[in-house]
């Protein structure tokens, strides 16, 4: 029994892409490790309840008050290090050998599970008041970094985790860097939110002076208050967070594509993406003031203050990207040549556009409604446009469908209505009843349409067209539709059962079934008609048992 | 050179991280809802993608 060799995947040689090739068995691995700690995680998580520790005494009462610090210190250290060492692990990750699965290592994994389990179970039993125990919750936490490590070592060989980790080099250090100055700069950063909340406040009132009579604004209570409506401009809504995250995403940015950009003119970049989000956040709060007076103050505070900073982020976000690589001021010329792995297909906006402009669309519709979307009906159009746009980048697909593929959306159909039975009963918006007949109608219309024609076309052709194929190739148009690797079809089936929130289960073996589909006859219009299958019945026991929440 | 360039981006990078991280998740209104999070970095990925896959 020796390490298996593994499976590699050439690259397209149409690219010009001189990175090695993926290895396809320790990135499957790696899947699998990842899916496991996930379903571990949130199994536990829904099962035990640590807040009542924290009345615990000793040792017992520090792992609710600083669990959320470590977990937030971790994803600082992993995406700093993840985001550094990228490059260096390419070829590591490439040469690596995962080994055969060590048994003995996923015994020790089951035992210590167990361990972790019955450990939990007796402290959180009613038996811990008092000064508290300091060697069973240690022993505690023992077992549960025992399953991680045994999990780890059971599916990819220790030799493996050594040359990932010399591949990772000084990026951990600067990860470790990261998630410290993440912990110590987190508290303080936040005292910086009366400063950006006073800034903030003072554009909002300098914005809305002209258009509104009767203004009254107290600098001291960071309120503004028009003769209808008001707000206070607390710490959430300061715009620290937004300007946080553009920070975040625009040093990665400038980070992952160095190569491309002017340095150190290109730094100036920063600031000004930050500044462009301090301006979003006052025209953000801005709107949603005169969206409160004028007249919808329920859409103010609902749907709007929900989607509103968001949509300034993708903004923000997409104009660094776009203009920073328009300007020659800030980029080399390499940048015009697309360098990276996406390269220059035209397909892929085809492939992609019509679902992207549904989630746009979705974010407008759902920031100018408050508990129903009125303007549902413009996804619709906005997807049909798109894909009409795009028609002629379709015609080498195969749409044809198959009554398999009507039977697979009965199948996925029961899988749903089965993993849905925990959803809180929903029944019609109040504001489709208090439409017209006439208008409900339409409403219905579009609704329905959506769900049996563009969304099913639109999604397909995201996840299953692009998404599982780009994974495997970059030129994922040569990818053959009937090709069939675990990791893709995975990745892609996860993510597009994370777009559906709780659901998120049922949507991922949807997914898997919807790529079966695909690779069963290579047809695209086998998993659409799935799609669309499973979605019109859904939609038909919605609307005639009046379970809105099936919807 | 490239060391402060690479300290100076990881430093950036945390506090920028520090920042969203440290964000009050149970906040009633705030500025970056989680809830909407999925759909709105699935929407800008997207977007990169589609943008890096043109030719300037």
């Amino acid at each position: 029994m020796g390490p298996s060799s593994s499976t590699v995947i050439a690259s397209s040689p149409t690219t010009m892409d001189s990175s090695p090739p993926y290895n396809s068995i320790l990135l499957r691995r790696f899947g699998i490790l990842s899916l496991l700690f996930v379903l571990e995680l949130v199994a536990l998580t829904s099962w035990l309840d640590t807040g009542i520790w924290l009345r615990s005494g000793g040792i017992l009462q520090f792992i609710p008050f600083y669990g959320p610090w470590i977990l937030r210190s971790s994803v600082a250290f992993g995406f700093v290090t993840l985001v550094g060492a990228f490059p260096r692990l390419r070829p590591v990750l490439a040469e690596s050998q995962a080994g055969p699965i060590r048994w003995a290592w996923a015994g020790i994994h089951v035992l210590a599970i167990g361990a972790f389990v019955a450990g939990g179970a007796y402290l959180a039993s009613a038996k811990l008041a008092g000064p508290g125990p300091v060697l069973a919750p240690l022993l505690w936490l023992m077992a549960g970094m025992m399953a991680i490590v045994s999990a780890a070592l059971t599916l990819v060989s220790g030799s493996a985790w050594a040359a990932i980790g010399r591949g990772v080099g000084r990026f951990a250090g600067y990860g470790f860097l990261a998630a410290a100055g993440a912990s110590l700069l987190g508290a303080a950063a936040w005292r910086a939110w009366k400063p950006v909340a006073a800034l903030a406040f003072n554009g909002v009132v300098f914005v809305l002076r002209p258009f509104i009579a009767g203004l009254t604004a107290d600098p001291l209570a960071l309120t503004v208050i028009t003769p209808r409506f008001g707000v206070e401009i607390a710490r959430e809504c300061s715009g620290l967070e937004g300007m946080g995250l553009m920070l975040a995403f625009s040093s990665a940015w400038l980070w992952f594509y160095r190569d491309e950009f002017r340095f150190p003119r290109a730094l100036l970049l920063l600031p000004i993406s930050i500044a462009a989000m301090m301006g979003l956040n006052i025209v953000r709060v801005a709107s949603l003031i005169a969206v409160g007076h004028f007249g919808w103050p329920e859409v103010a505070l609902g749907g709007f203050h929900s989607q509103a900073g968001w949509i300034a982020f993708n903004l923000a976000a997409v104009a660094l990207a776009a203009g920073s690589r328009s300007l020659p001021w800030f980029t080399h010329a390499k940048a015009a040549t697309g360098s990276d792995h996406t390269g220059t297909d035209p397909k892929v906006a085809a492939y992609l556009v019509p679902f992207l402009a549904i989630l746009a669309t979705g974010m407008i519709t759902r920031a100018t409604s408050h508990g129903f979307e009125w303007l549902y009906p413009l996804r619709f159009v906005v997807a049909a446009s798109a894909l009409w746009w795009y028609r002629r980048e379709y015609r080498d697909i195969r749409w044809s469908m198959s009554w398999f593929g009507v039977g697979l959306g009965v199948v996925v159909l029961a899988l749903w209505m089965g993993l849905s039975r925990g959803l809180a009963p929903a029944s019609p918006p109040e504001g489709f009843r208090q439409l017209p007949q006439s208008l409900q109608f339409v409403w219905l219309g579009f609704r329905v349409l959506a769900a049996v024609v563009t969304v099913p076309i639109a999604e397909e052709l995201a996840f299953r067209g692009f998404l599982q194929r780009r994974l495997v190739s970059a030129d994922f148009s040569s990818v053959d539709w009937q090709s069939f690797l675990w990791m893709p079809v995975l990745l892609s089936s996860l993510l597009f059962g994370f777009m559906h929130g709780e659901l998120w289960v049922a949507g991922t073996l949807s997914g898997l079934l919807f790529s079966f589909a695909v690779k069963r006859n290579g047809r695209l219009g086998d998993a659409v008609a799935a799609h669309a299958t499973a979605n019109l019945m859904l939609a038909g026991y919605a609307l005639f048992s009046g379970n809105w929440q099936y919807w | 050179m490239k060391t402060a360039r690479t300290f100076i981006t990881v430093a950036l990078m945390a506090i920028g991280t520090a920042l969203v991280a440290s964000a009050s998740v149970g906040a009633r209104a705030p500025e970056i809802d989680g809830a909407s999070a999925m759909s709105a970095l699935t929407l800008l990925s997207g977007a990169l993608v589609v943008l890096r896959s043109r030719k300037r």
